[in-house]
């Protein structure tokens, strides 16, 4: 059968199993629900109108940070691997070299994890990520056991795709790309931009993958494009090798596949990066380069492995995946391959799993378990990865568990056995979070830190320098380590005052605003209109406590409107006009020095109070 | 005009997000049901979708993106009334066959094979089929859609694909009298 006549047979059937219509009552019984139901609160509809880079004055001038440094210090030297004692940790590949840390997040949901973290001398980072919704929280520790979320309000928008969020962990602090946008951060509390989209090789592609390497720092990632910084702030185009021309593989026809690079890692003065090249026929072909200094990156051959994590270490890399053998990636075994130079790859004297077909034909059935290799870790003690054991229907199963295996070579891999700090064993209502599992593992000196959830979660899993009390925390240490955050200097950006504006015809009525710091940090805002059209052309009034958001945002959730006249006030069209005011937001542009409210409305400086 | 209702939609705009759902719901609902096989979790995936639609709203960044990201919901659902049965690949059945299809060049021999290969897939090799030749995305969308990487899309449509073709294949060389289950 053609690829044509395949595709066609599939598409014809598609479209006669397919239902024509959606039941009404299916539609009637959403709109009871959503009626009721509050939505959340809408800060990113304003982002959407916000070019990032009008925060980097008010950022670089504003965050104010005080780290307690003499205690910080003094407990950074004694941590392994960070000046303090040269003896190694052991490879950590039983349970009780490991402890489980909860974060606390923000998100009310029971799906939320850490997808992504970043170690350096001065503590780790992560990203936590809500499943189901494109909302991210970042949260930083200087211990691993003590977790701060950093307030929205001081660290960069993190956009709404985790692949477009890298996080790199440097001597300094933190580099984080999101979107092709660099941030850097000394403890990952308070942000500034370096560069962005505005450099013209930063929109060259999409960059999945970065690391500190080459000249100072890599990056990889879509459309066949490298990049290389020497300090994170100017980024400039690698030389890459050409895109594949299609013949018998990837692009039959003669089409040109699309060459994306998803990971990159560095091994002494040795980079590898690893993607693929795929075309629209569905081949697929892995591709690997390596370079010496970042700047120029050359082919290489790897072993035919998908879905692949990468990490390296002085003495080599380490690439796991699934094997592509000619049978479903899902269903492939997992396996690892080690390099010393990024050129030969031999394959681990044991795979990670080993996978029996359970139907005649090699095929899959819809109730089997399934396991994924995520993410992968080197230190000086060796390589731990991690993953899931329990996919069920497109995502984790009820009774997942988090995946570990350790290696001290790279070539010989063992499974920790698992235990309830990576399970839940007691029955479990199906309906439930999705069980336990690890999305990232990243090493912090000797140490591993592991990410993921637990039973609807986010974790972390760290291992070595267990706590006193048997995984308890010790408060007193907590406390000494623990970042004493103080929130963004509250004149940085400077809402309080007496503001004003001028509405639109027809009304062009004149509006005053007063905003006034209440101690908690929020603002009490009062809005006078002199003309107001809801109220049949009688002066208003509105209030409410406006929060910080995003850098430079703050928003009104809900606020109240009232006719000066005590008539009561009636929206001219749409709904009613308490819900149109519904997080009434106002947006700090520190060039002009004014606010833009989520109306459009721009707001200037006055003299005179409302 | 679309742009329009989304945004009125997020900033709180019930009736903007009633035309939206209402637009959308068939597609949506014969995503679902493609995928789960069976009407009454399709109906209860699409609800659950569209809630969290209306909840989310504000947070979605790119009102552009509201197409792809409704499906992604959509396809949450579907994972989410998945795992709410324990041997789900027991309790799924068949749609009727032949029940809305006048297509002359679909036999009832293809049609019994193309279920029969469909239901041996795997749920997530299930959705990324339906979003490819039903939906008409592209395995970029569809890496957006799923959150997966690009390689990762084609892969999983390339390995779905070729496992249709390998079971339909199979099936075709079984001797009819087994197809048809007399003997």
């Amino acid at each position: 059968m053609t690829d044509m006549k395949l595709d066609e047979k599939i598409s014809k059937w598609l479209e006669a199993e397919a239902p024509r219509q959606l039941p009404d009552r299916v539609l009637g019984a959403t709109f009871e629900r959503t009626r009721r139901s509050r939505q959340q609160v809408g800060w990113r509809a304003l982002l959407g109108r916000i070019r990032l880079n009008r925060f980097a004055p008010a950022l670089s001038g504003a965050v104010v940070v005080v780290l307690v440094a003499a205690l910080a210090l003094s407990y950074y030297a004694n941590q392994p691997g960070y000046g303090g004692p040269s003896k190694p940790a052991p490879l950590p590949a039983t349970p009780d070299a490991w402890s489980r840390v909860s974060i606390d997040s923000r998100f009310r949901t029971s799906q939320v994890d850490t997808d992504s973290l970043a170690a350096s001398p001065h503590g780790l980072l992560a990203v936590l990520g809500e499943l189901g919704s494109d909302a991210f929280q970042l949260s930083v520790s200087t211990d691993g056991h003590t977790w701060l979320e950093v307030p929205r309000n001081q660290h960069p928008p993190l956009g709404d795709d985790i692949r477009l969020i890298e996080l790199i962990g440097t001597d300094g602090g933190f580099l984080m790309i999101v979107s092709n946008n660099v941030w850097t951060s000394p403890d990952g509390l308070g942000w500034e931009l370096l560069t962005g989209q505005e450099d013209p090789d930063l929109r060259q592609g999409e960059i999945l993958a970065a690391t500190a390497g080459g000249p100072g720092f890599v990056a990889v990632g879509s459309n066949n494009t490298a990049w290389y910084s020497t300090d994170g702030s100017d980024w400039s185009l690698a030389d890459v090798p050409p895109q594949p021309v299609g013949s018998g593989g990837p692009g039959v026809s003669g089409e040109r596949p699309t060459v994306t690079m998803y990971q990159v890692a560095t091994s002494g003065d040795v980079l590898v990066a690893w993607g693929d090249a795929s075309a629209n026929d569905g081949d697929v072909e892995p591709v690997v380069w390596t370079s010496r200094d970042g700047r120029t990156w050359t082919k290489a051959s790897g072993p035919q492995i998908d879905s692949v994590a990468l990490a390296g270490r002085p003495g080599g890399f380490v690439a796991t995946g699934a094997l592509i053998d000619g049978i479903p990636a899902d269903r492939a075994n997992r396996v690892a391959f080690f390099s010393s130079d990024g050129q030969k790859w031999e394959r681990a004297t044991n795979d990670l799993e080993r996978r029996q077909p359970t139907s005649p034909n090699g095929g899959l059935t819809n109730d089997e378990r399934l396991l994924s290799v995520d993410e992968v870790a080197a230190a000086s003690s060796g390589f731990v990865a991690v993953g899931s054991d329990g996919w069920c229907l497109i995502d984790r199963c009820a009774d997942a568990e988090a995946a570990i295996w350790t290696s001290v070579d790279g070539r010989s891999w063992a499974r920790m056995v698992g235990d309830d700090l990576f399970r839940v064993n007691e029955p479990r209502d199906p309906n439930a979070s999705p069980g336990v599992y690890a999305t990232s593992v990243v090493a912090w000196g000797s140490r591993f830190v592991v990410g993921g959830q637990y039973d609807g979660k986010p974790v972390v899993w760290i291992s070595g320098s267990e706590p006193p009390g048997n995984g308890e925390i010790d408060t007193a240490t907590a406390a000494a380590v623990a970042p004493t955050a103080e929130p963004t200097e509250p004149h940085a950006i400077p809402f309080a005052g007496n503001w004003e504006a001028t509405d639109p015809p027809p009304d062009s009525s004149h509006l005053t605003m007063a905003i006034v710091e209440l101690p908690d940090g929020a603002y009490d805002v009062t809005i006078r209109d002199d003309l107001a059209t809801v109220c049949g052309g009688v002066p208003s009034t509105m209030t409410g406590v406006a929060e910080a958001q995003e850098p430079g945002t703050i928003v009104i959730q809900q606020p109240d409107y009232v006719c000066d006249d005590g008539s009561e006030a009636q929206a001219l069209s749409g709904p009613p006009l308490l819900e149109q005011l519904q997080n009434l937001g106002f947006t700090y542009e520190p060039v002009s020095d004014e606010l833009q409210d989520s109306f459009g409305l721009v707001w200037s400086h006055a003299a005179m109070g409302p | 005009m679309r742009r329009d209702l989304v945004e009125a939609a997020s900033r709180g705009d019930h009736e903007a997000f009633e035309v939206l759902a209402t637009s959308a719901g068939d597609r949506l609902y014969a995503v679902a049901r493609l995928i789960l096989r069976t009407a009454d979790l399709a109906e209860d995936a699409v609800q659950e979708a569209l809630v969290r639609a209306w909840q989310q709203l504000p947070s979605l960044r790119d009102p552009d993106r509201f197409d792809a990201w409704l499906h992604r919901l959509v396809v949450n659902a579907c994972a989410d009334q998945g795992r709410q049965l324990r041997r789900w690949s027991q309790q799924v059945r068949s749609l009727p066959v032949g029940a809305a299809i006048s297509d002359d060049t679909a036999s009832v021999a293809d049609r019994e094979q193309l279920e029969r290969g469909f239901r041996r897939l795997k749920p997530e090799q299930r959705a990324v089929i339906v979003l490819h030749y039903y939906s008409g995305f592209s395995a970029a969308e569809i890496a957006r859609i799923l959150g997966i990487p690009e390689g990762t899309a084609r892969s999983r449509l390339h390995y779905a694909t070729e496992q249709m073709r390998a079971l339909l294949e199979a099936d075709a060389r079984q001797p009819a009298v087994a197809q048809n289950g007399t003997a």
